[in-house]
Order: C-alpha cells, then sequence, then structure tokens
C-alpha cells in the first residue's frame, strides 16, 4: 500500500476582528478565533503505481490534504502513513520518498543556475552518481533542459521552469510523487509534454503520482482514478473510465439546419421529450439520454421533420461529468465506489 | 547523518553574496556608518582624558574594530533571508526535503557571512591598522585563542538570529523581530560600549545572557584583558552557550511547526 489516510482533519484557527483600530484593539484584550475545517474527515487508500487525480472546486482543500500527506503541515487529527512512514513522526523518512511540486512555488533556488540546484539536491537525497547521470540525462533530453540548465531560477520563463521544476522533483527516484495544479498557467505544447511525462515516469517507473488539477485534461490523460474533495469532505472516489461510464448519459445532436425553422424546437421537444437548444437561427443541439434513444434514431426524427445541412454527435466527455460533480448535480452513491 | 551535505548551502550562499554586490556593500556601510559613529564619540572623550575605564584610546579603537567586524559579519542581508524564507513560506519546499532546516540556515549563514566577515576584516581591519598601534594590544600568543572565540562568538550570534527567524512564525513583522534582536544585541553584547562601562546590576545581567559572548568575550581575548588561564574560561563558557542554545532552538523549532500554517497554494 502506498498510502494510507485514515479520518484526517485539518482545522485552521483565524483570528477574527471587526475591521479598524477599534476591532484591531479588541482583539489583543480578548482575542476571538473562527474555526474553519479546510479538510473533514477524509479517508483513502491508494496502491502503489496508481495514479490519482484530487480534484475539487477553489478553495475544498486540495493543497492542504497535500501538505498533511508531505508532512510539511500537522493534521489536527486522523492518521497518514506514505509507504508505511507517518510523516508527521518521521518528516525526514517520508520526504526522501517522495517527490513535490507545487505549481505556485518553486524548489529550484532562485539565485543560483539550475544545474546547480540539481547539485544541491543530488547532495541532499544523496543520489549515488550513475542515478543522477542517467535521470539528468533522461529529463534534459525529454524537457530540453540543455537550453536553461545554466540559468538561475529567477531569469527562466514560467513554463521552462515548471519543467525544471518537475525534473527536480524526480531526480531521486521517488516512490510517490505529488503535484499540485503542475499544469497551472502553461501552453498547449508544454502541458502536453509534462502529461506525457508523468504518465511515463508513473507507467515505466512504478511511481504514484497524486495530482491536483483544474484542467480537466490533465485528469483524463494521467489518472485512472478521481477522488472528488468538496467543502473538507470527498464526495466521490471512483476509477476514470467508470465515472463516464456510470454518467456519461448525455450524448447530443447538433444539426445545421438547410432552412430555419421555428417550430422545428417545440416539435421536437413535444414529440421526442428531447432538450433542445437553438443555437442560432440554422443550428439547434438536442440532447438526450443515450437509454432512450439512439443517435440514429434522434438524426432520423430531425430528418423527418426538416431538411439538414450538416450533423455533429457530441460525445459525453469528463468536462460535463465533472462539472456536474461540483454542481452537486451527481453524488456518487457508497455501491459504486472502488 | 551526513553534515557534507550541506555544503553546497554554503557554495551556493557565497556566490549568491557576490552576485548581489550592491546589498553587500549596502550593509557594510549601515554597519561601517555605525562604527564610525562610535569612533568619533570615544575621539571626543579621549581628548579630555587618556584613559577611560581601564581602556586608553588605542584599545579603543581596536575594540571598535572587533564590533564592527562582528556586526557586519552575519549582517542584516543574510539574517533577514532566514525569516524571508519563514514569511514568504519558501520554508515549505525545505521541510518536504530530507533537510534540517536548522543545518541548512547554518550552512547558508556561514556561506554569505564568510563574505561579509571577509569584506569587514579587511575594511575594518585596515582603517584600525591606520589609527591605531597593534603592536600594543594584540600578542600573537592569543591568536588561537582568539580565532577559536570568534568562532563561537559568530555561532551564538547565528543560532540568536536563527531563532529570531523562527519567531516570524508567528508575527508577520520580520523586520520589527530583527530590528529588536539587532538592538537587544547591540545593548548586551557591549557593541554599544564595552560591558565594563556599565552598572554592576546590568554587568551581571549581560553575564548571565548568552550576547556577551558575541562582542565582548572574543574582545576581551582580542586585546588581551584577561590571563590565558581566564581565556580558556571564557571559551568555555562561549561553547556552553553553542550547546545550549543549539538544542534551545531546535526544541523550539519542533514545537513551532506544529503549530504554524504554511501560507498559500
Ligand atoms: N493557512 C491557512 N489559514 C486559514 N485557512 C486556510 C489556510 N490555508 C487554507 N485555508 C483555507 O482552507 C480551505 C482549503 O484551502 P486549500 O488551499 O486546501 O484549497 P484548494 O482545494 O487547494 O483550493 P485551490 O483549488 O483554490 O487551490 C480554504 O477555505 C482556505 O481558505
Ligand atoms: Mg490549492
Amino acid at each position: 500500500m502506498s498510502i494510507e489516510v485514515t479520518g484526517l482533519t485539518k482545522v485552521f484557527r483565524l483570528p477574527s476582528h471587526a475591521p479598524g483600530l477599534k476591532g484591531a484593539l479588541k482583539h489583543i484584550v480578548k482575542p476571538q478565533y473562527t474555526e474553519k475545517t479546510a479538510v473533514d474527515n477524509v479517508s483513502f487508500t491508494i496502491q502503489d503505481g496508481e495514479s490519482v487525480a484530487y480534484i475539487g472546486p477553489n478553495g475544498a482543500g486540495k493543497s492542504t490534504t497535500i501538505k498533511m500527506l508531505t508532512g510539511i503541515l500537522y493534521a489536527s487529527s486522523g492518521k497518514v502513513l506514505v509507504e508505511e512512514i507517518d510523516p508527521f513522526e518521521d518528516r525526514m523518512g517520508n520526504a526522501r520518498n517522495i517527490g513535490v511540486v507545487f505549481g505556485q512555488r518553486t524548489q529550484l533556488w532562485w539565485d543560483i543556475p539550475v544545474e546547480e540546484s540539481f547539485r544541491l539536491l543530488k547532495d541532499i537525497y544523496e543520489i549515488p552518481d550513475a542515478v543522477y547521470r542517467d535521470n539528468i540525462a533522461l529529463f534534459t533530453e525529454i524537457f530540453g533542459l540543455g537550453e536553461f540548465i545554466q540559468r538561475t531560477a529567477r531569469r527562466l520563463s514560467l513554463g521552462q521552469r515548471m519543467r525544471a521544476d518537475l525534473a527536480a522533483s524526480l531526480l531521486h527516484d521517488p516512490k510517490v510523487l505529488y503535484l499540485d495544479e503542475p499544469t497551472i498557467g502553461l501552453d498547449i505544447t508544454v502541458k502536453e509534454n509534462m502529461r506525457q511525462f508523468i504518465r511515463r515516469i508513473n507507467k515505466e517507473r512504478g511511481t504514484t503520482v497524486i495530482l491536483t488539477s483544474h484542467d480537466l485534461q490533465d485528469i483524463e490523460d494521467i489518472c485512472e482514478r478521481v477522488i472528488v474533495i468538496d467543502e473538507g469532505k470527498i464526495v466521490t472516489d471512483v476509477a476514470t473510465h467508470k465515472l463516464q461510464e456510470m454518467y456519461a448519459h448525455d450524448r447530443g445532436v447538433r444539426a445545421v439546419l438547410k432552412h430555419p425553422d421555428p417550430q422545428l424546437i417545440r416539435k421536437l421537444s413535444e414529440d421526442l421529450r428531447l432538450h433542445v437548444t437553438e443555437n442560432d437561427a440554422h443550428t439547434i443541439t438536442a440532447m438526450f439520454n443515450i437509454n432512450d434513444y439512439t443517435a440514429y434514431e434522434v438524426i432520423h426524427k430531425i430528418g423527418q421533420l426538416t431538411d439538414i445541412s450538416d450533423i455533429t454527435v457530441i460525445e459525453p466527455d469528463i468536462k460535463q461529468v465533472i462539472e456536474k460533480v461540483y454542481r452537486s448535480e451527481l453524488v456518487v452513491k457508497e455501491e459504486s465506489l472502488l | 547523518m551526513n553534515i557534507l551535505k550541506y555544503r553546497g548551502f554554503t557554495r551556493c550562499a557565497i556566490s549568491e553574496k557576490i552576485n548581489y554586490r550592491s546589498r553587500l556593500l549596502l550593509n557594510l556601510a549601515q554597519s561601517g556608518i555605525e562604527a564610525a559613529a562610535t569612533f568619533f564619540l570615544w575621539r571626543t572623550l579621549f581628548n579630555e582624558q587618556s584613559v577611560i575605564n581601564g581602556y586608553t584610546w588605542n584599545n579603543m579603537v581596536f575594540y571598535i574594530m572587533i564590533a564592527f567586524i562582528m556586526n557586519a559579519t552575519l549582517g542584516y542581508g543574510t539574517e533577514s533571508n532566514i525569516s524571508n524564507k519563514v514569511l514568504s513560506g519558501s520554508i515549505a519546499m525545505d521541510l518536504a526535503k530530507p533537510l534540517s532546516f536548522q543545518h541548512m540556515c547554518f550552512a547558508e549563514t556561514i556561506g554569505s557571512s564568510l563574505v561579509e566577515g571577509i569584506l569587514a576584516i579587511i575594511t575594518g581591519g585596515g582603517i584600525a591598522l591606520l589609527l591605531g598601534d597593534i603592536t600594543q594590544v594584540f600578542a600573537l600568543s592569543y591568536f588561537g585563542l582568539f580565532l577559536i572565540s570568534f568562532v563561537l562568538a559568530f555561532t551564538i550570534k547565528f543560532l540568536i538570529s536563527y531563532f529570531a527567524g523562527l519567531c516570524c512564525f508567528f508575527t508577520s513583522n520580520g523586520y520589527g523581530v530583527i530590528y529588536l534582536r539587532q538592538v537587544i544585541t547591540d545593548v548586551f553584547s557591549g557593541a554599544l560600549l564595552p560591558l565594563s562601562f556599565y552598572p554592576l546590576w546590568f554587568q551581571k545581567l549581560s553575564n548571565a545572557l548568552p550576547f556577551q559572548s558575541i562582542v565582548y568575550l572574543p574582545t576581551q581575548i582580542f586585546l588581551g584583558r584577561i590571563a590565558v588561564s581566564a581565556a580558556w574560561k571564557l571559551l568555555g563558557v562561549q561553547l556552553l552557550w553553542v550547546i545550549f542554545l543549539w538544542w534551545f532552538d531546535r526544541l523550539f523549532f519542533h514545537l513551532a511547526v506544529r503549530k504554524i500554517t504554511i501560507h498559500g497554494g
């Protein structure tokens, strides 16, 4: 078992005082606090070599959970075991097993060349020469590090910095890799490059990957499993493909019409009980449930009513599904858990 | 545990200090102006008298020199480096690594202080040699003792600055913390005034605190104001402070880390 989390909870205590000087003075005399439960009784287990997306809306508690798993932040209650080590009791031992990338931070030293940062990491993790050489060669090839490895981190573009950071987190062959928004602010090609690489590390080295992201493409491409957290609580924990299968009932047909037909929407809605929307005068979209109709039936019906010049079938994708989860339109029941 | 794995931090801190020359020189100027003010103050006082409280003018020149060197070594730039790690939250990345934060900061501090120290020794020492006669105050037989005392003084100063940096876990006013640390150190270390100039109760208080180990004790050895056997005793006092503060800081860090939340993300 790679990661075992039981009843993990983090309560932040925030000083609360009325605005202005008066409020501040009052706070000195009689401090008042409000409590914020950022992570609320979270439990899950992750097997060796799994790739898990840990997602949820802003402020859901993702980063807070990751910080606790890495041993940076102490839990208010609950238990964490990463590779059999309790990160709160043995921070250093845990640190040897993990690699961490926080999209908003860097682990490179700002004012020294990237190459020097790597060398520092070699010392810190006591990486054997051969491993270090091989990894540097591999990462340089994949990420094109050669172009900027001599520069200080301060002088790198965001994309370059993120690639260097990801490389830095993997120099010591960690068993577990935490990625907190690793693709934030990157262009499409760099994102794709990073995704491919993470997938490769996960497959070839069996590195357990835990990733948070707001880019659902990251999740589809990298992760076999999705854990959704909202307001500190886990609301979904399911295999990525199952999530799609289970909830992706909605397909759509978008039809471009030869002649605008104001009556068409009403007719379709009444005859077939479809959810039809008008994109513009010539285009309509009909959404339907795959248990009720096939795409052919829907297209056929529209064809009977009017002349069609073009047709597109809209397949359900994970984005729509996860958006629904976020909007609490979908709640995963117990039996559908992994 | 492998101490050598921290040597890279020292190396990088040295090159970083050299790359940021302007900041380095500004900080040196700050200590220099302080030293100059003290210097001219004493100059006026010594116009009236040739010996004050057992110090001749020549003694005082070298006293000010050591105080200046000690102030400039591990200066504001180096000290704020520690509190910045805490305040910016970049400490999170350090904690996610198999590193002792204390060892890492010490290794970095050694590096940047080395640059600051050498610069201060060249400038401060050079000026003092022009103004005073070193042969009258410094005996070569004390050189080894002074060197050890200087290293211990530096370590104590680091441990106090490190503690101040850790206090930033509990306040966001890093500048205030450092300023307070500097004022207390200036007064109790003897950087402003040799401790023998203060009233007796104050001297007793200073004796019980670690600050006098930073400036006063090394100067007493440098100026040869005490016998060799007494000097060894002072080194013992300094060493005890190093050991005590080292473990005190470690304990404080472990307690603080449990309480703190790292900002951002
Ligand atoms: N140091 C802190 N002190 C007080 N509250 C905090 C602190 N850090 C986070 N929180 C609160 O805890 C909650 C969870 O924050 P967290 O950073 O884990 O969210 P997240 O899921 O990572 O969100 P995002 O997608 O925006 O990064 C938020 O409501 C946040 O305001
Ligand atoms: Mg976050």
